[in-house]
């Protein structure tokens, strides 16, 4: 814990220690300075400049895809129209959703920069559509027929609805996309070098494009949309409150929220000032910061679960929350730009919580291992 | 030790501007004179065989000179994996790439213009650069039936003169663009190499772009990625590898088109055919060293070069059955083509100072 404080303590003395890094021959590692603004406000000509309604749609429309895993009238075919949405299906309640182009699928587990191969990611992909399936067939039923859940076998333990090794869908599903989604698409795509380096156009404003932000600074928005988006536009003082993935985890630790939140708002201005050494080193205190968001809960989680009465509805919910925030795990970036844990490591503790009757047959020793492990890894 | 790991970003941290003293007509020169007019003198001497050998078929529809058309498509269609980097200038303004390589082609479309012989190859929309080009001819000569003879029945049959007169009027358009093209670069070369500064309009600048482009989009997206479902759920899309109807010899235009690249980036003469190996002259390679000696990106680039290549070399000839019989092997390949692209869009962009000038088109 006192490594913690330290680490607390160290995000929020700012930019003199920050700044005194230096590792290159650099004789002048600030040649640029910007203010914090207030607000996630960026003007020009008096209008905002920030857009990320493609962000805003698929948090949604992921919000509604959480809502079907506890329904027992889904089916396999409305997750999977949900997962990869075609523009124009009726997919969901909200018909501004039905019209939007965006998809969720296409987005999960691709961003150019992430560490995955594309067989990788292809299997995170086919991994929902498993579930998907899973609870459609297995899951949803014996929710319509009230049945128990015992060890192998579907239903429900007071009122968490669990497939037949005790997970708990809507959970995996929500915690997985806090990684594979949110998580994957700030790091390794809207703020890595593809969409915010040296080489990104940073001068051209078009007022009928992406409202009349440079493509870095749009870039940027849409990295703070996967984090902020749910609020809608115009979050302008990074309100976490409706959020159901990513944000709302960050929004439970005090200090990552404020760190992350001043993150993007100096970075953002730094790169409408063009100070690139600024706006590269908020990038990576975002990237690290949510990294370590996404670590502690998938650590506590499994503390939680050891804790809870044994094979309670309290201890499968808090493991299939764990579940989804390890999955997640891959998809995060350390200081030397890597995830905590390659794909193929994170295979391997999902399939050691899936070991015989999954969940039903886990220990609390198994469990407070591998929070160990996570926290370890993860510098926590 | 938890300071570091906070305030310090591993990527380049440098000055805003570096100064490059680095002249820039003399890699326009080498990549003009040398690679870009060479290649379009190929291309432009295999489409006159392709010509001859569509007047000989036109009059003479006869099993061996049907063979000789299509070898001569062949040869057009390597030769043209040299040339579809350089969407600039007039090429750009005509849609010359659009109107030469739009694949999969619309057979649907095709049929139609046959039979109504009412069509306007000049049109620039999507359906008219589908119906025409390279992806037209390979439909026209292997994907009419199954039974090559039952093909050239088409073009003696009932319908022959409509057949013949398409596949006249798509070969002539070809001719005639790359013509167009080609004279512009005679004419212009000059004032192009001139331009050698650094804005967003000066020589390198759009070419360096066109050619990552190239690079991330004709080569790597084009021809693996969107076969392999990169961007549709990894759901395969067998009719969209290239020369999909000739069927086996997908292999080898990726193979000729990232040789294209390779050669290009590193500024190697265009000399025609398969064990010629050009002069290797003033390139991106050198530019890149001139600016940091201990920096050895362009080397690091021709490595992911060569591993790509040894990524696709082990597909089967006919992307069509490779999809079918194991996706995963071609999403390798998919993968070690996108190491390039992270290394030429961000890293050597960023050291030569240039500016990516098109969008994403991943949606945002």
């Amino acid at each position: 814990m006192k490594k913690q404080n330290l680490f607390k303590t160290l995000l929020l003395s700012g930019l003199v220690i920050l700044s005194s890094c230096s590792k290159d021959n650099d004789p002048d590692p600030v040649g640029c300075t910007v203010e914090t603004p207030a607000s996630y406000t960026y003007l020009v000509d008096g209008e905002t400049t920030v857009s990320y309604s493609g962000q805003t749609a698929r948090l949604d429309m992921a919000a509604e895809m959480m809502s079907a895993l506890s329904d027992a009238n889904t089916t396999a075919a409305a997750l999977n129209a949900m997962f990869d949405h075609q523009a124009g299906s009726e997919d969901f309640s909200d018909g501004l959703l039905n019209a939007s182009s965006k998809q969720i699928k296409s987005k999960t587990a691709v961003a150019p920069e992430n560490t995955l191969s594309s067989s990788e990611q292809m299997n995170i992909q086919m991994k929902f559509s498993a579930w998907f399936e899973d609870y459609a067939i297995n899951v949803a039923p014996a929710i319509a027929n009230a049945t128990m859940a015992t060890s192998g076998v579907a239903g429900m333990v007071g009122n968490r609805e669990l497939n037949a090794k005790g997970m708990e869908y809507d959970q995996i599903v929500a915690k997985s996309l806090i990684g594979a989604l949110c998580l994957d698409q700030v790091v390794s795509a809207y703020l890595s070098d593809t969409k915010i380096g040296e080489s990104v156009d940073n001068t051209t404003r078009d007022p009928n494009e992406d409202n009349n932000a440079t493509a870095m600074e749009h870039h940027w928005d849409e990295g703070y949309g996967y984090v902020y988006g749910k609020f809608g536009p115009d979050n302008i003082n990074g309100d976490l409150e409706g959020d159901g993935l990513l944000g709302k985890y960050l929004n439970k630790f005090d200090d990552h929220k404020v760190t992350v939140f001043n993150a993007f708002k100096l970075g953002r201005q730094a790169i409408s000032e063009n100070c690139t050494e600024e706006k590269d080193r908020q990038a990576q205190i975002i990237k690290e910061t949510l990294s370590k968001v996404v670590a502690l809960k998938a650590a506590s989680y499994l503390r939680e679960s050891a804790d809870y009465d044994d094979l309670s509805a309290d201890y499968f919910h808090a493991l299939s929350e764990g579940y989804g925030f390890i999955l997640s795990l891959q998809f995060t970036h350390d200081a030397n730009e890597m995830p905590y844990f390659s794909h193929s490591e994170v295979e391997g503790m999902l399939t050691d919580l899936e070991a015989g009757n999954g969940f039903w047959d886990r220990t609390d020793a198994e469990l407070d291992a591998m929070a160990e492990i996570i926290e370890t890894a993860a510098g926590l | 030790m938890i300071i570091m790991l906070i305030s310090c970003s591993s990527s380049s941290e440098k000055n805003e501007d570096p100064i490059d003293n680095y002249n820039r007509r003399v890699l326009l020169q080498n990549l003009t004179e040398n690679i870009i007019l060479p290649r379009y003198e190929n291309l432009k001497t295999k489409l006159s065989t392709l010509n001859n050998s569509k007047n000989t078929f036109i009059d003479d529809r006869n099993t061996t000179n049907f063979q000789y058309l299509k070898e001569a498509w062949e040869d057009v269609y390597i030769a043209w994996q040299y040339v579809e980097m350089f969407n600039l200038e007039t090429a750009e303004e005509i849609d010359y790439i659009k109107s030469m390589n739009t694949y999969p082609c619309n057979n649907t479309q095709i049929e139609i213009n046959i039979s109504s012989g009412t069509y306007n190859l000049n049109n620039d929309n999507y359906i008219s650069w589908a119906s025409q080009g390279l992806p037209a001819l390979d439909y026209l000569f292997y994907g009419l039936n199954e039974d090559t003879n039952t093909i050239i029945d088409y073009y003696t049959g009932i319908d022959g003169e409509n057949y013949c007169t398409y596949l006249n009027d798509v070969i002539n358009q070809m001719v005639q663009n790359t013509n167009i093209v080609y004279d512009d670069w005679q004419d212009n070369y000059n004032t192009f190499i001139n331009l050698d500064g650094n804005t967003a309009t000066s020589s390198l600048n759009k070419l360096t772009n066109d050619f990552i482009y190239y690079y991330e989009k004709g080569l790597r997206a084009n021809k693996i990625g969107i076969p392999c479902g990169r961007w549709n759920g990894y759901v395969i899309y067998p009719i969209g590898v290239e020369a999909f109807y000739r069927k086996n010899i997908s292999k080898k235009l990726t193979l000729e088109s990232l040789n294209g690249c390779k050669q290009f980036f590193s500024g190697e003469t265009f000399v025609d055919g398969e064990l010629e190996t050009g002069i290797i002259g003033e390139s991106y390679i050198s530019y890149l060293n001139t600016i940091d000696d201990n920096n050895n990106l362009g080397n690091e680039i021709m490595e992911v070069f060569t591993n790509a290549e040894i990524h696709i070399n082990t597909l089967n000839n006919n992307f069509v059955l490779q999809l079918t019989e194991n996706n995963n092997i071609m999403l390798d390949a998919y993968d070690a083509l996108q190491e390039g692209v992270v290394l030429l869009k961000t890293q050597m962009l960023a050291a030569l100072n240039i500016t990516v000038d098109y969008q994403d088109t991943d949606g945002d």
